[in-house]
């Protein structure tokens, strides 16, 4: 019925046909709800559901009402009337990120309030986030990933019949499997692609929403340039070089490239440093045991750039100096311990600093070799937390030291 | 013969496979650098079938029910099993018992457990050597209360760790008896 060229011809129309399938869904209005109970919407929606009812019984989520209270108002200020569609967890995990499901649920991770300095920094994510939900990301990325498949499953077999009659193979095998593999590659590099357009289009229109709600749109490059600049301190060559690494399979765009657009949107806006002091009131009791989980990863290139950025930033000055304290007791470089004994002194002048630091100060001269000042340093400790979980331990350590410093 | 061939091949990855195994009661080497005295039969589940964790476990009643895991970190290595660009708690040779502690409940807090705090922390002596107990408390990822206890002691710069994992409710007490006894049993010396 065909010639060859004509098939060739017909299959390559279908497969540029699927490839260029819609994947716009729309913006979203307030309330929205999948009507269709079988659609592609219903479906995610109904998996987001389960996930976040696992979430609320995990133990992950922070259940502290002012924290939780204030970052729901911040939200509602941001989104405005789709505040009552939105949903908010913050959860305990140390790394930089926040994630919104296409059901409303959004999570801010507690690394993510660790590294933000200000309400206007904490806005500018939420609005990036709430960009993805009203301008329906996740589905959109759903059919870009469903047109993917497609697209790489017609070419493949255009190609690998197209290699085979050149080769004399058979299609699918030898050479021709390779058409398929690079159909593959194209069209899933074609998906990725669009995923790195959303996040611009998320960092753009989420600037726009911050600054609509009285936010610095400065604080959009900002949180971008200080998390670049504590990638690359970073002590692991990776992490360091995935600051910059771009490619065709990445979700997000690179981040030089962010910042600079970012830079660009905000000149043109306007908007002036938010008051964070209900910010610092609210992730004030969490700073120090989320600079534990950040200090337990021990890489101390890109933890002490961060406590460092803190320290200059000001506020909870106590919990950062003894956390840089210690992050330099832990190293112990060259001229650490002498940095490291300054630091908790410097701490020490400060309210803020946690019974913790002087259990931390002992270790750190007890490994020195110093154990009148060690014993010192933990009777300290012992005397503010007489109830420490550690406290057999600790007594261990005076009874000993007080024997050697005999 | 193609087909032999096939054949051939698919018994071959057969034999590699790896499934759990009895681990009678009687002494019981582990993968690790120790071994440990079991009182009763338990159910061994190699390093090679454990997706988020190095080290290797023993289960009565399945892993989401009671879990002994038995693992030797090197310096610079980590309890859980790291994959590329994630991050993980990092034991160090010269790390404090302070930082012994964070390590085991910051790294379950990376495999599916929440909210795990260390308590009863105590000093031990592990086999004629200066080691660390402690009980944990936390919940599973869907929300069930568990509790566990640890053992912990570092030798030639490698930190032994006996791990126990159970529901709070029924589990844990039903085999904490029987796991103090194991952790009192670890041979350092046996591999």
């Amino acid at each position: 019925m065909f010639a060859r060229s004509e098939l060739l011809m017909l299959t390559a129309s279908l497969a540029v046909l699927a490839g260029c399938a819609t994947t716009d869904q729309g913006t979203r209005t307030v309330g929205e709800r999948p009507q269709e109970l079988n659609s592609t919407e219903a479906s995610l929606w109904y998996r987001m559901d389960e996930a976040e009812e696992n979430l609320r019984s995990s133990g992950r989520v922070i259940d502290d009402p002012a924290l939780t209270g204030y970052v729901d108002a911040l939200v509602c200020r941001i989104a405005g009337e789709f505040c009552p569609d939105v949903r908010v967890y913050v959860v305990n995990n140390p790394g930089f990120n926040a994630m919104m499901a296409p059901n409303g649920m959004m999570v801010i991770n507690s690394g993510l309030l660790l590294r933000a300095e200000s309400e206007d920094e904490l806005g500018f994510v939420i609005g990036h986030e709430l960009v993805h939900y009203l301008e329906n990301h996740a589905l959109e990325q759903h059919a870009a990933a469903r047109n993917a498949n497609i697209t790489a499953a017609v070419v493949g077999s255009v190609l690998s019949i197209g290699v085979a009659a050149a080769t004399g193979g058979v299609p699918g095998q030898g050479y021709s499997g390779s058409g398929a593999s690079i159909a593959t590659a194209l069209a899933y590099g074609g998906a990725y692609a669009y995923s790195r357009e959303r996040e611009s289009e998320a960092d753009r229109m989420g600037l726009q929403l911050a600054s609509a709600a009285g936010l610095d749109p400065k604080a959009g490059p900002k949180i971008w340039n200080d998390l670049l600049n504590e990638l690359e301190a970073s002590d692991d060559n990776r992490r360091a070089a995935r600051a910059n690494r771009g490619g065709m399979f990445r979700t997000h765009p690179v981040i030089q490239a962010r910042i600079e657009a970012l830079e660009e949107e905000a000149a043109s806006m306007q908007g002036e440093p938010a008051d964070s002091i209900a910010f610092r009131a609210a992730v004030a009791p969490f700073i120090n045991d989320w600079l534990d989980a950040e200090i337990a990863l021990r890489d101390y290139g890109s933890t002490l750039q961060l406590i460092e950025r803190r320290i200059a930033a000001g506020g909870h000055e106590g919990v950062f100096l003894a956390a840089k304290a210690r992050v330099l007791g832990m190293r112990d470089d060259e001229g650490d311990f002498d940095h490291a004994l300054e630091t908790y002194e410097a701490a020490a002048a400060y309210a803020d600093m946690p019974a913790q630091a002087y259990r931390d100060l002992g270790e750190l001269n007890r490994r020195a070799g110093r154990p009148a000042e060690a014993a010192e340093a933990f009777t300290t400790y012992l005397q503010r937390v007489p109830d420490a979980r550690d406290a057999l331990l600790v007594e261990r350590y005076i009874q000993t030291l007080m024997g050697e410093s005999e | 013969m193609k087909r032999l061939g096939v054949l051939i091949g698919a018994s071959l990855l057969a034999s590699c496979a790896v499934v759990p195994t009895t681990a009678p009661a009687g002494q019981f080497e582990t993968e690790s650098q120790f071994s440990v005295n079991l009182p009763s039969d338990w159910s061994r589940w190699p390093s090679q079938i454990n997706p988020a964790t190095n080290g290797e476990y023993l289960t009565k009643d399945g892993m989401l029910l009671n879990r002994l895991h038995f693992i030797t970190v090197a310096d610079g290595g980590t309890i859980v099993r790291t994959f590329r660009d994630s991050e993980a708690p990092v034991f160090q040779a010269d790390a404090s018992e302070f930082e012994l502690i964070e390590l085991v409940t910051r790294s379950l807090e990376q495999v599916g457990y929440n909210s795990v705090e260390a308590d009863d922390i105590r000093p031990a002596v592990i086999d004629g050597e200066d080691g660390l107990r402690f009980s944990v408390t936390g919940n599973w990822e869907n929300g069930l209360n568990v509790r566990g206890d640890v053992a912990v002691v570092t030798l030639d710069d490698e930190l032994n760790v006996i791990l126990f994992m159970a529901p709070a409710m029924h589990y844990y007490g039903e085999l904490q008896s029987e796991v103090d006894t194991i952790i009192s049993s670890m041979d350092l010396a046996a591999n």
